[in-house]
């Protein structure tokens, strides 16, 4: 402290251990939100095809394709500890070959500051609905729900779901042709 | 005397705990506050800019050893005849009175 450089260490070291405690406390204050929020969800133009997966084998897999609508609005998600949204779209499903299947079909980043109201109609999935075998012909009990990664300023990384699940059904039969 | 680019940099020991005392005080009560308007507007980035306004200004305050610092000078006592040479004839104690 007799020196100027000392006094500038030391102000700067305190500065910086008080950055860091009210970092914590920031964390602390968001800690026990609830992040759930409603979604709605539905699915048209359903397809069904059975196509070989070239990247894992010759072997011939059942594709699932469709169209989306999502609408839910996220605002109440962005208080202070919230950098960006992770979004993303799971299909589940149980077959005779796995008790649980996730597919993640479709995914979206909100950052902090952009339009956190999502309203899709019609929107395409943006990765392949790929079964692993033939799970996915005349299924009815597929369901569509959206989850969430929230990235904070400080502190744990937790995954929320949105309440709002929309039960999809497969065709019992394989669509010929490019229909999609 | 301790300088920094030509200018007397230096504090008494009062002067130095004032210091002290003064940016703790400075930053944690714009930290404390900083906090309280972040969580108002939702915003940490606030929080953050009060705190930075804070060190500036503590600074400001205690960096330059400005007249308020230098008030307790110390007392010397009086500067005293160098004993000679040759009343000092332990070694040990003439290299602790060289200290």
């Amino acid at each position: 402290m007799h020196t100027l450089l000392a006094r500038a260490n030391a102000v700067s070291a305190f500065s910086l251990s008080t950055l860091a405690a009210l970092t914590f406390f920031c964390f602390a204050s968001t800690f026990f939100i609830n992040y759930s929020a409603p979604v709605s969800i539905s699915a048209a133009n359903i397809v069904l095809k059975n196509v070989p997966e070239y990247a894992v084998s010759r072997e011939k897999n059942d594709l699932g394709a469709l169209r989306f609508d999502l609408n839910t609005d996220l605002t109440p998600l962005f208080n202070w500890n919230t950098k960006q949204l992770f979004l993303y779209l799971t299909a589940e499903y149980q077959t005779q070959n796995n008790k649980v299947n996730q597919v993640v079909l479709w995914d979206k980043i909100i950052q902090r500051g952009e339009a956190s109201v999502v309203k899709l109609k019609n929107q395409h999935l943006k990765y392949y609905f790929w079964d692993d075998g033939n799970g996915l012909l005349g299924h009815k009990n597929v369901s569509l729900y959206l989850s969430w990664n929230i990235i904070p300023i400080a502190g744990t990384l937790p995954t929320w779901s949105g309440t709002g699940v929309y039960k999809l059904a497969f065709p019992s039969e394989y669509t010929q042709g490019r229909s999609y | 005397m301790d300088t920094f680019m030509g200018f007397a940099v230096h504090m008494d020991f009062e002067g130095q705990k004032l210091a002290e005392r003064l940016f703790q005080i400075i930053v944690v009560a714009f930290g404390a506050v900083g906090w309280l308007w972040g969580y108002y507007v939702q915003d940490f980035h606030m929080t953050v800019l009060t705190l930075g306004a804070g060190f500036i200004l503590a600074c400001l305050v205690t960096l330059p050893p400005w007249p308020i610092y230098r008030r307790y000078p110390l007392k010397w006592a009086p500067a005293q005849d160098a004993p000679s040479a040759a009343s000092t004839s332990d070694g040990t104690s003439s290299k602790k009175k060289k200290k």
